[in-house]
């Protein structure tokens, strides 16, 4: 490729890169913790019990809010059943468990919050399609990125060794990063933009292409059933149980997710017993049945369903890696974590970029504080997050244990930001990373303190507690992996230096 | 560094999305199937494309050249879709 077409394509890597690195950042080290999310949601309320009768649960709920069946509600199985409803006084879908205290008391969102932070930096109403524009920056910058390093990919992947130059300390790390995963990446930009932003591909397709038979085709493409209008008579429902069996003759090996109730008590009610089948990527199903006698109007499988299904399924399944068991599980988890570690990378060569021997232009020396300041504060506030959430359920608060989690991190990310900007960044980075790798691992020792060691017969929490310990270690590797390199050679003067004299601004000495 | 990067890939943002969605309409007209079949497809299929398109914008030499090519691309693809008799409501 002529020097000049690399240079441009080099240029609007950076430019896609740095614009979404943040965002990304948060996205991945959030999206590689909710692996965990089923499990995280035991973890969270492991004292209050699990288990419980979905039949039993619906009916409490229904006489608590008899006028509920109008909407949709969906019935979550597992090891916490839950249902979920929208509290429209509250403007919020909320849970209510089989094992819980009704609509009141004292519950843990740290699950839900993880989820918030992975797909919409938590942000309400715009920060999901926010996201979907960051996936398809983020789809820019790997596609840029493949054509920047394919000329040279064979001969260089050897070479894209994280030891040798240490000037190059991050540029290596980053390409090495980049390349081995670029296929996984590719998946997570493309999946991750459709999913965010399906709502706004729609309107566009439609408005510029289609018309408006485009939202319909839509909805009947990717609904298991359409929504059925009350015929306001009301009439006997058959029991959960019935749908249950129904729909594992109909599916056999079928494992049950959640149920979708729709004018439940109605004449017309229909319900979405919906899970998935082990063996297959895409590994979706539905069974929709009549509410009232159980009969059954549709089945969407594995090998029986239409090409739009088939490629909903997937869409699914390669985003949320819940297609392979523990395993695929746990790569997921790890491609999280590289994934993170791509973005600062990316993000500290762009900084490096900006630095010459005299010293960080001033837009450098921001980027490196405000990278810090997110990463590390993320990463710490996610720990704090979880022991907030323990902490607090275990105390005479526990009914603000929701907030407490959101507060824990919100304070923790304002204070590493805090002394991200005061603080030279070798001592910020230093600091933080050690602070965080204790965090992780004090994760599963306050939650043994508090709720016993026997707790951790339960699958979920021991592998939640894996997860904090894992998480633990790796943050240790990268503090390892820091000290090694500043052994081997001096820190770049971005780290060092004060910004450059021609470029500092009044009112800018703190940034040393 | 190149000039007007930055420009040049807000450019394949902003331009990109409609040029990436028209050519939805484009190949819908091609491929013999009806285009609610595969529906689903369509914004897997745009995202991709979308993102070719920033990629395609930054390498343009110059800000100029890379507007002028999303304009006259989008326009192209805008009339070629009016002349289709299978779109618009159909």
């Amino acid at each position: 490729m002529r020097a000049d077409r690399l240079r441009r394509y080099i240029d609007l890597h950076s430019w896609v890169g740095i614009v979404a690195g943040l965002a990304l950042f948060v996205a991945f080290f959030a999206g590689a913790v909710n692996m965990f999310h089923d499990r995280i949601g035991v973890w969270q309320a492991a004292d209050q019990g699990a288990g419980g009768d979905l039949q039993t649960l619906l009916d409490g709920f229904l006489r608590d809010h008899p006028d509920a069946g109008a909407a949709p509600l969906y019935l979550v199985t597992g090891q916490r059943p839950s249902i979920l409803w929208y509290n429209a006084a509250a403007g919020a879908w909320q849970h209510r468990y089989a094992a819980g205290d009704g609509d009141g008391g004292a519950h843990s969102d740290l699950a839900d919050f993880i989820d918030e932070l992975h797909y919409q930096l938590a942000i309400p109403d715009v920060g999901l399609y926010l996201m979907g524009l960051v996936s398809v920056l983020y789809g820019a910058a790997l596609i840029s990125g493949l054509m920047i390093h394919w000329p040279r990919l064979r001969r260089e992947f050897f070479a894209l060794r994280h030891q040798g130059n240490t000037r190059r300390y991050w540029k290596n790390l980053h390409n090495l990063i980049g390349v081995i995963s670029f296929p996984f990446h590719l998946i997570f930009a493309v999946t991750g933009a459709v999913l965010c932003g399906s709502a706004v591909l729609s309107l566009v397709l439609g408005a510029l292409v289609f018309g408006a038979p485009m939202q319909g085709a839509v909805d009947q493409a990717t609904r298991a059933w359409p929504a059925p209008q009350a015929s306001g008579q009301r009439v006997a429902m058959a029991g959960i149980d019935d749908y249950l069996s129904v729909a594992r003759q109909r599916v056999p090996g079928l494992e049950v997710q959640w149920l979708g109730l729709q004018r439940y008590g109605d004449k017309n009610a229909v319900i979405d017993v919906a899970g998935v089948v082990p063996g297959a990527v895409a590994h979706h199903a539905h069974v929709v049945l009549r509410g009232d006698d159980g009969t059954v109007l549709r089945v969407i499988r594995p090998g029986h369903r239409s090409f739009n299904q088939a490629v909903l399924s997937p869409l699914y399944a390669l985003h949320f890696g819940d297609y392979g068991g523990a395993p695929v599980r746990w790569l997921y988890f790890g491609l999280g974590l590289l994934g993170a570690l791509l973005f600062v990378s990316g993000n500290l060569l762009w900084c490096e970029r900006r630095t010459d021997r005299r010293g960080p232009s001033r837009s450098a020396a921001l980027m490196l504080r405000l990278t810090l300041g997110v990463t590390l504060g993320v990463v710490a506030g996610i720990a704090m997050a979880f022991l907030a959430s323990k902490l607090v359920l275990h105390s005479p608060l526990a009914v603000a244990v929701a907030d407490a989690e959101k507060g824990a991190f919100l304070v923790t990310l304002g204070l590493a930001m805090l002394t991200a900007l005061r603080l030279p960044p070798l001592v910020t980075v230093g600091a933080w990373l050690r602070l965080s790798a204790l965090l992780y691992l004090a994760v599963p020792l306050l939650q043994a303190a508090l709720e016993g060691w026997s707790s951790w017969t339960s699958p979920a929490v021991l592998a939640v507690n894996l997860e904090m310990f894992s998480l633990a270690l790796a943050l240790a590797l990268v503090d390892g992996l820091r000290r090694r390199r500043l052994r081997r050679a001096a820190p770049h003067p971005l780290w060092t230096l004060p910004i450059r004299a021609e470029a500092r601004k009044p009112g800018l000495g703190s940034m040393r | 560094m190149t000039d007007g990067a930055a420009l040049k890939a807000l450019l394949g943002t902003l331009f990109g999305l409609p040029l990436a969605a028209m050519s939805m309409g484009l190949l819908a007209a091609l491929v013999p199937v009806d285009w609610r079949r595969w529906v689903v497809l369509m914004p897997v299929l745009t995202v991709l494309l979308w993102a070719a398109l920033i990629v395609i914008a930054g390498g343009a030499r110059s800000v100029p050249r890379a507007a002028l090519g999303l304009g006259a691309a989008n326009g192209a693809l805008w009339l070629l879709l009016r002349i289709t008799p299978l779109y618009g409501g159909h």
